[in-house]
């Protein structure tokens, strides 16, 4: 049967040849790096065909279809983790290579040509990557994505460049298509061609120049185990960091929350691998023009060409070192390009909150994700439609600049003015309530101290009354919070207010009573207590209550229409923000956003 | 560096053996876990039925002639991949009047070879526009034995509950003489 397939297929002479093709010089390790390469393209080939196969290219599917390969399929995490991993592998196997093939000298004569495809691989190899980068339309990526698309756009003829890669002015599913066509497609097919010229190239001329002419051991086994070793090496490298990192349910490649227009992403950054040209373009802006362009397009162009001039200028030995030198340089410039930039990153406080708000939104994203239906309109509309997302977005746009959340902005920003108005984090719990009524605490600006309300009637009798109060008078004002904060009815307070019914019932009684001590009913309209000027405690800290407060606090249950008595605009009724809005506000202080089941 | 003269052949074992177990396993885990990863469809199978749903009120249900079948679209929600639509057509299902005044259901997927049937006025047969397939108003293959389909029109259990026709819709193996449910 084999000598059957043998006959016809003569795989036998293949292996035979392979096996015992000489190794000039003897097996070394340094020889496995070409190995490591193509090994590395291996990977990305079948991983990729394996995405490809689950991946669909739109605005409204890319993300949701990532998204189901890592969540929903079998292995898929490992598979777009070994993708993920696996071409930053590439890219760095791929400088090791160039490298080694300069201090080889075997870009020399006669193989100039061999060493161009080297450089028409690498062009290639990157450009496949970052088209890759785009294509799980996550904020990250695509904010990196705008960011470049802006690059292009500063080369001559730019702009029309800009569209014709992005498919418009902007990008859109054309970005998509045509940035999966290239990434999958066109390049892939650009790439295997280059390779296999090389490597016939390499078969006519030898591996190396200078080489012993002598021919050497052959392939099978010695310089067979050591290709064999690198190659696991490099896969048990792969695998760590699949394994030990990223968003997938047991690790892989990480997936930021899906890309929205109307959400700004706050860590905008290339991949580590691309953050020393980051950095060498933020120095040529801060020179003005032409220095942008000049950085973007001309320097990279340049210093492409300069390499592929080696083989003229590397002839001489004076040559070769030039080209050493030269080559060292580039290497060592994109290598502490990158570490200035990582480090850089890791000191930047704005960076790291804007990565901090990027995680847990895309860990919201992936939540939401596995427990509501996508709609046609894809998983940003899940995020568009949660509190927790919302909430703290618009309290940062719309409520922060007097307002605090726990003393920031809710986005983890703390702003530089003082406050004026209360600090709303744990808004309606017991110990917010219980803040407000202390007369050491009321007048700090995390209460009324910023508002104009430090000098009205609620502080006065805080200042004034209770401070005076008796231990029994300072019972009942517990029991008082205690019985507001109920009210609220928030999920975090549950349990504690399910066991305090009896002072619960014995507060709410007070905050009724026109005659109690606490003096609430005075001017506080609850029940049957009518009340004065200050705003309804009926159903206070409630859902209902907080809309119509933030819809329009100038309303006679709130703080009536005198301006003269407080700063908030009526956000509702000026149209500010949206009924929706409003309620994304109100279920985020009150803590009341969806959450998955158990 | 040339094999120790000592044992050459025994270095030789190893080194083959190194670059076979490595390099078999370099390759195989990425090829083998993205076939596992493309496989992931043919066990991890989601239900077709979508259980009892309203395909008509009792009222159009009443005004049926008996003998004459009529096409009604099965709504809910289609769950597919990562999408989720709701109030989408799942499928479509004849209802007929028996002579008794009860209501029977049929899918209209033809079991031979999963094609959409037409209830023909005239001939008063449901027709399979594919292969010519025919069945009488009660399911029956008209032909008998003969023809292409190897089974009847698959009928769908009927439940009349608070003025509504609710039909049990699922789908069944096409080919196959017995009636089996998907997946």
């Amino acid at each position: 049967m084999m000598d059957w397939l043998n006959n016809r297929l003569g795989f036998r002479d293949l292996l035979k040849r392979c096996c015992d093709e000489p190794i000039p010089g003897g097996p070394r390790w340094g020889r496995s790096l070409g190995k490591l390469l193509m090994f590395c393209f291996f990977v990305q080939l079948v991983t990729g065909f394996a995405l490809w196969a689950g991946y669909s290219p739109s605005t409204h599917s890319a993300w949701e279809s990532v998204y189901h390969i890592q969540h929903h399929m079998a292995l898929g995490w490992f598979i777009r983790g070994l993708h993920y991993y696996g071409n930053q592998a590439l890219l760095l196997v791929l400088c090791l290579y160039i490298i080694h093939y300069v201090v080889a000298r075997a870009y020399q004569a006669p193989r100039e040509f061999v060493w161009w495809l080297l450089l028409g691989i690498a062009v290639t190899t990157v450009l496949i990557s970052v088209t890759g980068e785009l294509l799980p339309w996550d904020e990250k990526n695509v904010a990196a994505a705008t960011v470049r698309s802006e690059i292009v756009a500063l080369a001559p003829g730019g702009y029309s460049l800009k569209s014709f890669l992005v498919g418009g002015s902007g990008l859109s599913h054309l970005t998509l298509t045509r940035f999966f066509a290239l990434h999958a497609g066109l390049l892939p097919a650009v790439l295997a061609l280059l390779l296999w010229a090389r490597g016939a190239l390499m078969k006519r001329y030898g591996a190396y120049a200078g080489a012993d002419p002598a021919p050497g051991p052959p392939y099978w086994p010695g310089q067979a185990w050591r290709d064999a070793t690198l190659c696991f090496l490099l896969l048990g490298v792969l695998c760590f960091f699949t394994v030990s990192h990223g968003a997938g349910p047991h690790g892989g490649a990480p997936l930021y929350a899906p890309y929205d227009e109307g959400r700004p992403f706050l860590a905008p950054r290339p991949p580590w691998y691309f953050l020393f040209l980051y950095r060498f373009l933020e120095v040529c802006d801060q020179q003005g023009p032409p220095w942008p362009m000049i950085g973007a397009v001309f320097a990279p162009l340049g210093i492409l060409l300069l390499l592929a001039a080696a083989p003229l200028v590397g002839r001489s030995r004076v040559g070769h070192m030039a080209v050493f030198v030269f080559t060292a340089l580039v290497f060592a410039a994109i290598l502490f390009g990158n570490i200035v930039g990582v480090l850089g990153d890791a000191r930047d406080p704005e960076f790291q909150r804007g990565m901090q708000v990027a995680h847990n939104t895309a860990h919201r994203a992936a939540e939401l994700a596995a427990h509501r239906p996508i709609g046609a309109g894809g998983a940003s509309e899940l995020l568009r439609d949660d509190a927790l997302v919302m909430g703290p977005r618009l309290f940062a746009r719309h409520c922060a600049s007097c307002h605090r959340y726990g003393e920031q902005d809710g986005l983890g920003v703390t702003p530089a003015d003082k406050p004026t108005a209360p600090d709303l984090k744990d808004f309606a719990t017991r110990a917010w309530i219980t803040r407000l009524l202390d007369p050491k605490e009321i007048d700090q600006p995390h209460v009324f101290g910023g508002t104009k309300f430090k000098d009205g009637d609620m502080s006065g009798f805080v200042r004034d009354d209770v401070a005076k109060f008796d231990d029994e008078a300072k019972a009942e004002l517990a029991n008082v919070a205690i019985a507001l904060s109920a009210q609220a009815g928030l999920r975090s307070q549950a349990e504690a207010d399910a066991k305090d019914k009896d002072r619960i019932a014995a507060g709410v009684k007070l905050l009724a009573d026109g005659e109690a001590t606490v003096r609430c009913a005075e001017c506080h309209q609850f029940g049957k207590a009518e009340g004065g000027s200050g705003p309804s405690l009926d159903g206070y800290g409630t859902r209902a209550w907080l809309i119509k407060l933030i819809s329009d606090p100038a309303h006679d249950a709130h703080y009536g229409s005198d301006p003269e008595k407080y700063n908030m605009p009526s956000f509702g009724k000026q149209g500010t923000l949206s009924p929706r809005e409003i309620e994304h506000l109100a279920d985020w202080l009150r803590g009341d956003w969806w959450r998955a089941p158990e | 560096m040339p094999p120790a003269d000592s044992s050459p052949h025994r270095r030789g074992f190893f080194e083959q053996a190194a670059a076979l177990a490595l390099g078999g396993c370099a390759i195989l885990t990425p090829l083998g876990a993205s076939l596992l990863a493309l496989m992931t469809p043919v066990w991890n199978r989601k239900a077709t039925g979508a259980g009892f749903v309203k395909v008509a009120s009792k009222e159009v249900a009443d005004r049926l002639r008996p003998g004459v079948p009529e096409l009604f679209n099965v709504v809910g929600t289609e769950e597919n991949a990562w999408n989720s639509f709701p109030n989408q057509p799942l499928g479509t299902v004849y209802l007929v009047k028996d002579d008794k005044g009860a209501i029977q259901a049929y899918q209209s997927i033809c079991p031979h070879q999963g094609c959409q049937i037409e209830f023909q006025s005239q001939a008063k047969i449901f027709y399979c526009p594919c292969h010519g397939a025919a069945f009488g108003c009660d399911g029956k293959r008209s032909t008998g034995d003969d023809g292409p389909m190897c089974r009847d029109l698959d009928a769908l259990p009927v439940k009349i509950e608070s003025e509504a026709v609710l039909v049990d819709y699922k789908r069944f193996q096409c080919g196959v003489m017995e009636k089996t449910e998907l997946p």
